[in-house]
């Protein structure tokens, strides 16, 4: 009975898996003994206690005497915000970078090698550092901030840059959503030939009248220069700027290799067929070469956005409360060690995972079909 | 007709539309670096001609070709297509290639797009056509190649003959005055072969203005008006196909014949 493949593959997978459980049983009752015994206590219980610590900048509202649970979602929230404007930012300026490396131009070509040997071969953390340093020897007093764009400035204290607020009310966005499914839901119909012409017209109508009838207030709110401070507008300080700015150079660069090796993973044969049916080399680039591009840096470009997400931890180097920070603050002021540790795993697990399977559900839906 | 290239004459072309020229190469070279890839070679084409060009590999056929749309650029003599002088205008080498269509050995569709958005990629970004114009046109010249049932696949869903015969369908749509075939058979399985050849036959008796590479004999010898051997990047003889295969003139092409008929 031993010699069949089958039988012995479940017994080997059964011992195997007795094993780890037994190991794992092991850890865990005699962690949960020592603790015990040293009577540190153990659970999830301080998680709605005021927390009492103080976070320095937040995106989400934060007093001191919220729980500790709003801590690590504000820390969290953080984490997410420096990710996603990062992941935003670095995606664009890979592109950009990625294709123009690629240029015939040598001086465009040049400039785009150094920006990208520089970011891939330097440690992040002394990019953050040496890009923190800066703002004090660089830039200006407040009093004499640079305004770069209008409504944009930069001092010592960090940006300055224009708000931008939506008020809406809740009928307002009900009727909204329902115009949008609508148009969407048209839209679909029409792509597949299934609806008279007419009725496309008709759905946006309905969708812009609907969004007119939802007195949507659209405010655009410039900073103003008091004599002290400024007044308005929203304010980047040097932390979260060095955070975005020195993150997005670091990625970019990465982002930028992934899209020239996607560039030139599309055959000669495609340019030529481009070119023989005289579409410029734009037109390529943006009809036939990204497209198929997309396909293959999909996944490359995912461990990067995963590696963003990990590297806003280096967030603590220039003293901007993200996840983590706000975790260890929170794990030495509690003595929850333990329990902050898995939740730490557990949130940047949930993260990555997130991020994985939206860049398969995109991979599975561009594949291209063969056979 | 025995023509030799010593004996071509070259009256220069005239930027007409009834000019008869289709295509002039005047003293044309091209070099790889180092290596002299094309050596002084004087072409011309006229409408409504079929040229077959046959040679060794490597003997720069190809890269011929290639010349006449600027895949490839010459570094010495004159290109005129069309009435068109190759420079580096880049206006009208765009302008030149919209009316010169091209077939390659390994298809290069585009298959990230079904076999209808392949054919009406070109007509609505570079001739503006709106997209059911374009679509109509599509379907005609599918429907002329024979598979309008094939439309709503991808190419990579299509056998080799079925791709082939797609990317003819997707140079006719931007209806070219000239088309030119580099090697289209090459790359088929053996019994694929017939249902493109059967194609550009049909392409040929509608009196199109063709140079095929190709070392399909069957086909030289049916539509081809006159054959072009080249070897080492020269143009070693023209001659008609009945002639070329039955007493060729010069010793490498008697060669080269002996080599591809076994």
């Amino acid at each position: 009975m031993l010699s069949d493949a089958k039988t012995r593959s479940i017994i080997i997978q059964g011992m195997l898996v007795t094993a780890v459980i037994a190991f794992a049983a092991l850890l865990v009752s005699t962690t949960f003994a020592n603790l015990k015994a040293r009577g540190i206590p153990i659970g999830f219980d301080f998680l709605t206690m005021p927390s009492r610590i103080i976070i320095s900048e937040a995106i989400l509202t934060y007093k001191s005497r919220d729980p500790y649970f709003w801590a690590i979602v504000v820390g969290l929230a953080n984490t997410v915000f420096i990710s996603a404007l990062v992941i935003f930012f670095s995606s664009v300026l890979g592109l950009v970078v990625g294709i123009t490396r690629l240029s015939s131009n040598p001086l465009a070509a040049g400039t785009c090698r150094v920006w990208v040997e520089i970011a891939r071969n330097s440690p992040p953390i002394v990019l953050l550092i040496f890009l923190y340093s800066l703002w004090w020897k660089v830039l200006p007093p407040v009093g004499e901030a640079l305004n770069p764009l209008p409504g944009v400035y930069a001092s010592m204290r960090g940006f300055v840059v224009p708000a931008i607020s939506i008020d809406i009310g809740m009928t307002g966005a009900l009727i909204i959503l329902f115009a949008l499914t609508l148009a969407a839901l048209g839209y679909g119909l029409a792509r597949s030939g299934r609806l008279p012409p007419l009725v496309v017209p008709a759905i946006l109508a309905a969708g812009v009248v609907g969004l007119w009838l939802a007195d949507i207030r659209f405010a655009v709110d410039f900073p103003v220069f008091t004599g002290s401070n400024f007044r308005g507008g929203s304010e980047l300080t040097p932390e979260l700027s060095t955070i975005l700015v020195g993150l997005t150079i670091y990625t970019t660069g990465f982002v930028a290799e992934i899209v020239r090796g996607g560039v030139l993973s599309v055959g000669r044969g495609q340019w030529d067929a481009g070119h023989s049916l005289g579409l410029s080399r734009g037109k390529i680039l943006r009809l036939v070469v990204i497209p198929q591009m997309l396909r293959v840096i999909v996944p490359p470009l995912n461990s990067q956005y995963i590696n963003v997400v990990k590297n806003s931890t280096l967030a603590i180097a220039v003293g901007y409360p993200d996840f983590l920070a706000v975790m260890n603050t929170i794990i030495s002021k509690s003595s929850h060690s333990i329990e902050g540790v898995f939740i730490i795993l557990g949130a940047y697990l949930a993260l990555n995972l997130t991020l994985s399977s939206a860049a398969n559900w995109y991979n599975r839906r561009i594949a291209i079909v063969e056979r | 007709m025995l023509t030799s290239v010593s004996a071509i004459r070259h009256v220069p072309s005239l930027p007409m539309t009834n000019d008869p020229t289709a295509v002039e190469m005047v003293g044309v070279n091209k070099w790889y670096g180092t290596f002299h890839v094309l050596k002084n070679i004087d072409l011309t084409i006229q409408r409504g001609e079929k040229l077959v060009i046959c040679g060794p590999s490597g003997s720069g056929k190809s890269t011929m070709i290639r010349c006449i749309n600027r895949l490839e650029e010459h570094q010495q003599g004159r290109i005129v297509v069309d009435g068109i002088e190759l420079t580096g205008d880049l206006k009208k080498i765009n302008e030149i290639r919209r009316d010169v269509g091209m077939v390659f050995q390994h298809f290069n569709l585009f298959p990230h797009l079904t076999v209808l958005e392949n054919l009406t990629l070109a007509p609505i970004w570079v001739r503006k056509m709106r997209r059911k114009e374009a679509e109509q046109v599509a379907m005609h010249y599918l429907d002329r190649v024979k598979i309008p049932d094939q439309a709503h696949k991808c190419p990579g869903q299509l056998s080799g003959g079925q791709q082939q015969r797609v990317a003819i369908a997707r140079s006719l749509c931007m209806s070219p005055k000239i088309m030119l075939f580099d090697e289209p058979t090459s790359a088929l399985d053996p019994e694929m072969v017939k249902e493109v050849l059967d194609t550009m036959v049909s392409l040929a008796e509608e009196g199109m203005t063709m140079l095929c590479v190709s070392h399909e004999m069957g086909f030289a010898r049916q539509v081809a008006d006159r054959v072009v051997f080249m070897d080492q990047g020269e143009i070693v003889e023209i001659n008609t196909p009945a002639e070329f295969f039955s007493s060729p003139h010069h010793e490498r092409s008697k060669l080269f014949l002996a080599q591809i008929l076994h």
